[in-house]
C-alpha cells in the first residue's frame, strides 16, 4: 500500500467515527458548534485575510476581510435557524414526516483565488449538517488554510463537536487527493477549482458537487442608469482584484450608447486599451497554447498588469477593457480572467448584443452567472430566459450578488451550482440543505381512487385511455 | 408548399424564409432547397439562409440546414440574422459553428 493510500485510509478513519458520533448530537447541540465557529472565524477575520494575501500574493487584503466576513457572518446569519437535525417537517395531512441526516465525510477542495473565505464556507455548512469535513487547500494557500482550520477545529471542539470532525491535509499532494476523492468511505466531494479538478472529482466514483470557471457577460441596456451600471460592475471586477468566478468577464451594449458607456468607463478610472495594447496583453493574460489564463496575473491589479505587458497606463487604473470584435478562437481575452480586466464589445442591435452574450456565456461558462443592467422589465425577462446560467443578477455586482446576501436574498455562498451545464447536479449556492440526506417516512394514506377503481380494467386491451381515466375519476 | 424567396447573385444564392419553421411539408422544402442548389450548381457556389423573420424552427428545419451545407464545400453555408431564441436552438445542438450561424 502506498503512503498516499494509507494516509486517507487513516484520515477517513478518523472521519467516519467523527460522522458516527456527530450524528448522535440534536439541533442545539450542532447549533451551538456553528455558534463557536463562526465567532472565532469573525475574530481572526483580518488577521487570516492578511495571511492569505501574503501567502497567495493575489487579491486585496482589505477586500479578502469582507469576503472572510461574508463566509462566516453573511453564511451564518443565513443557516443558523434552519432545521438540519432529526425531523425538519411533518406534514400530518399528506402523512409525510421529513427527517434529516448527515451524509458523512465531506472532502472540500479549497481554491487559491478564496482560500480561507470557502474555508470557513464549507466548514459551517458541513458541520452545520453534522458532517465531518477534510480539507484540501491550493498548494499556493496551505499554510492560511491551515490556520483557518485550526481556529475553527478549535472551535469547534469547544463547544461539544467530536474529534476529527475537521482536518486538512497538511502538504499539497496530488496523489492523497486523488485517494481521498475516490475512498469508499467518502460520501461526498465539494470542489471548487479549475476544470481538471472539478472533472476529476466527478469521475471519482463518489457523490460531488463540483464547480468550475465562468465566463460572466454582462450586458448593459439602453433603459440602464449608465453611470450606475458601470459604477457596479467596477465595484465587482476590482474586488479582490476580480478573482470571484462570478466577476464580470465581458460588457455588451448597443452600439447607440457604446460612447457613452466607453466615456463613464473612462471617468471612472478605467483604461480602453487599442489594438496594439491588446496584443501585447493577451500572451500576458492567456496561454496562448491552452487558451486559458496565465496563472500569474490572476488576482493581480491593473496597474501591475498592464507594466508586464509593457503598457503605459496611470498608476491608478482600476480596470483594463479591451474592445474586441469577435469571440473564441483569434479573441483570447473573449474568456474568463479572473484579473481586472475586461472584453467590450459594442454590438449594433439588440438583438445581436443578446446574441453576443450567448456567445461569451457558452464560452466556457454555461450554468454559472450572467448580469444585467436596465430598467425594462420585458428586456429583463428576455435575457433571463436565454442566459444559460444558474444565476441571473440585475442591476447589482454580478461578484458580489452571486454570492448572496448581500445585495440580494440568495444564500451566501463561495460554492456556485451551475446546473447541467456546468457538469453540476444544481444550479443552486450550495449551502447547508445540500448536505443533508432526507430521509421521508410515509404513513399509510389510501389512494381512495385506485381502491375504488376495478384494476382489471388496466387489463382490457379494448379500452383507450379515454374511457379507463374517465373511469377512474368517476364520481370525484 | 412552404415558400421562401431566393436571390442568386454570381456564386452566392440567398434564401430567405418567415414564420415557423415547422415539420409540416419539411420534406417539400428540402426538395425545392435542394432544387434550387442543384440549378445555380457552379463552382464556389455559397449559400446564406435569412431567417431574419424566422421565429421558431423545427428539427426538419436544422435537418434542412445540415443537409444544405453537407452538398457544399467547408464554409460555403452560412445562416444569418437569427433572433436570440433561434441562435441559442443552434448553440444548444452544438451547431452554430459548424453551420456559420450569426
Amino acid at each position: 500500500m502506498d503512503n498516499a493510500q494509507q494516509l486517507a485510509d487513516e484520515m477517513l478513519g478518523k472521519a467516519s467515527i467523527a460522522a458516527a458520533v456527530f450524528q448522535e448530537l440534536n439541533q442545539e447541540e450542532t447549533d451551538k458548534i456553528i455558534e463557536s465557529v463562526f465567532k472565532a472565524g469573525f475574530n481572526n477575520r483580518v488577521r487570516l485575510a492578511k495571511m492569505a494575501y501574503e501567502e497567495t500574493g493575489l487579491g486585496v487584503w482589505q477586500h479578502k476581510v469582507i469576503k472572510n466576513v461574508i463566509a462566516t457572518q453573511f453564511v451564518y446569519e443565513n443557516i443558523k435557524d434552519e432545521k438540519t437535525v432529526g425531523v425538519i417537517s411533518e406534514n400530518k395531512q399528506t402523512g409525510i414526516t421529513e427527517i434529516a441526516q448527515p451524509l458523512g465525510p465531506i472532502f472540500a477542495i479549497i481554491p487559491v483565488t478564496n482560500p480561507t473565505s470557502t474555508v470557513f464556507n464549507k466548514i459551517l455548512i458541513s458541520l452545520k449538517t453534522r458532517n465531518p469535513i477534510i480539507i484540501s487547500a491550493h498548494r499556493n494557500a496551505v499554510e492560511c488554510c491551515k490556520e483557518t482550520v485550526r481556529i475553527c477545529y478549535e472551535a469547534a471542539l469547544a463547544a461539544g463537536a467530536p474529534d476529527d470532525c475537521i482536518q486538512i491535509i497538511e502538504e499539497h499532494s496530488r496523489d492523497l487527493t486523488h485517494a481521498i476523492m475516490t475512498h469508499s468511505q467518502l460520501a461526498l466531494i465539494l470542489a471548487t477549482g479549475g476544470t481538471g479538478l472539478v472533472h476529476a472529482a466527478y469521475s471519482s466514483g463518489n457523490p460531488a458537487i463540483g464547480v468550475g470557471p465562468g465566463n460572466v457577460p454582462v450586458f448593459i441596456d439602453k433603459s440602464a442608469d449608465i453611470a450606475f451600471a458601470v459604477e457596479n460592475v467596477i465595484l465587482s471586477k476590482t474586488f479582490d482584484n476580480g478573482t470571484i468566478c462570478a466577476s464580470e468577464q465581458s460588457v455588451v451594449v448597443e452600439k447607440s450608447i457604446s460612447k457613452e458607456v466607453v466615456k463613464e468607463f473612462e471617468k471612472q478610472g478605467c483604461y480602453f486599451l487599442n489594438n496594439e495594447e491588446i496584443k501585447k496583453l493577451e500572451p500576458i493574460a492567456i496561454n496562448m497554447e491552452k487558451g486559458s489564463m496565465n496563472a500569474d496575473i490572476v488576482g493581480k491589479s491593473a496597474y501591475f498588469i498592464a507594466q508586464k505587458a509593457g503598457i503605459e497606463v496611470p498608476e491608478n487604473t482600476r480596470i483594463l477593457i479591451a474592445p474586441l470584435n469577435g469571440i473564441g478562437k483569434g479573441f483570447p481575452l473573449s474568456g474568463e480572467v479572473l484579473a481586472p480586466i475586461l472584453s467590450f464589445y459594442s454590438c449594433n442591435s439588440y438583438n445581436d448584443a443578446i446574441k453576443t452574450c450567448i456567445d461569451l456565456n457558452y464560452l466556457g461558462g454555461i450554468g454559472h452567472t450572467a448580469s444585467i443592467y436596465a430598467n425594462n422589465e420585458k428586456r429583463i425577462s428576455e435575457f433571463s430566459h436565454i442566459m444559460n446560467a444558474g444565476r441571473i443578477v440585475v442591476n447589482t455586482p454580478s461578484a458580489q450578488g452571486a454570492v448572496g446576501g448581500l445585495y440580494n436574498t440568495l444564500p451566501t455562498s463561495f460554492t456556485l451550482g451551475c446546473g447541467s451545464g456546468g457538469k453540476n447536479i444544481t444550479t443552486e449556492n450550495i449551502t447547508a440543505h445540500n448536505l443533508i440526506n432526507i430521509q421521508r417516512v410515509t404513513r399509510r394514506r389510501l389512494n381512495q381512487k385506485w381502491f375504488a377503481f376495478d384494476v382489471n380494467e388496466f387489463l382490457d386491451e379494448s379500452k383507450d385511455d379515454a374511457i379507463i381515466i374517465a373511469e377512474y375519476n368517476k364520481n370525484t | 408548399m412552404i415558400d421562401f424567396d431566393y436571390k442568386k447573385t454570381e456564386n452566392f444564392l440567398k434564401c430567405t424564409f418567415e414564420g415557423r419553421m415547422g415539420a409540416d411539408n419539411a420534406q417539400e422544402l428540402s426538395k425545392q432547397i435542394q432544387d434550387k442548389i442543384q440549378e445555380f450548381s457552379a463552382e464556389g457556389l455559397k449559400v446564406n439562409f435569412d431567417l431574419k423573420d424566422v421565429d421558431y424552427i423545427a428539427s426538419s428545419f436544422i435537418r434542412i440546414c445540415v443537409i444544405t451545407a453537407k452538398h457544399l464545400a467547408a464554409g460555403s453555408f452560412s445562416i444569418s440574422k437569427t433572433n436570440p431564441m433561434i441562435k441559442k436552438v443552434f448553440k444548444i445542438a452544438g451547431l452554430d459553428e459548424i453551420l456559420n450561424v450569426s
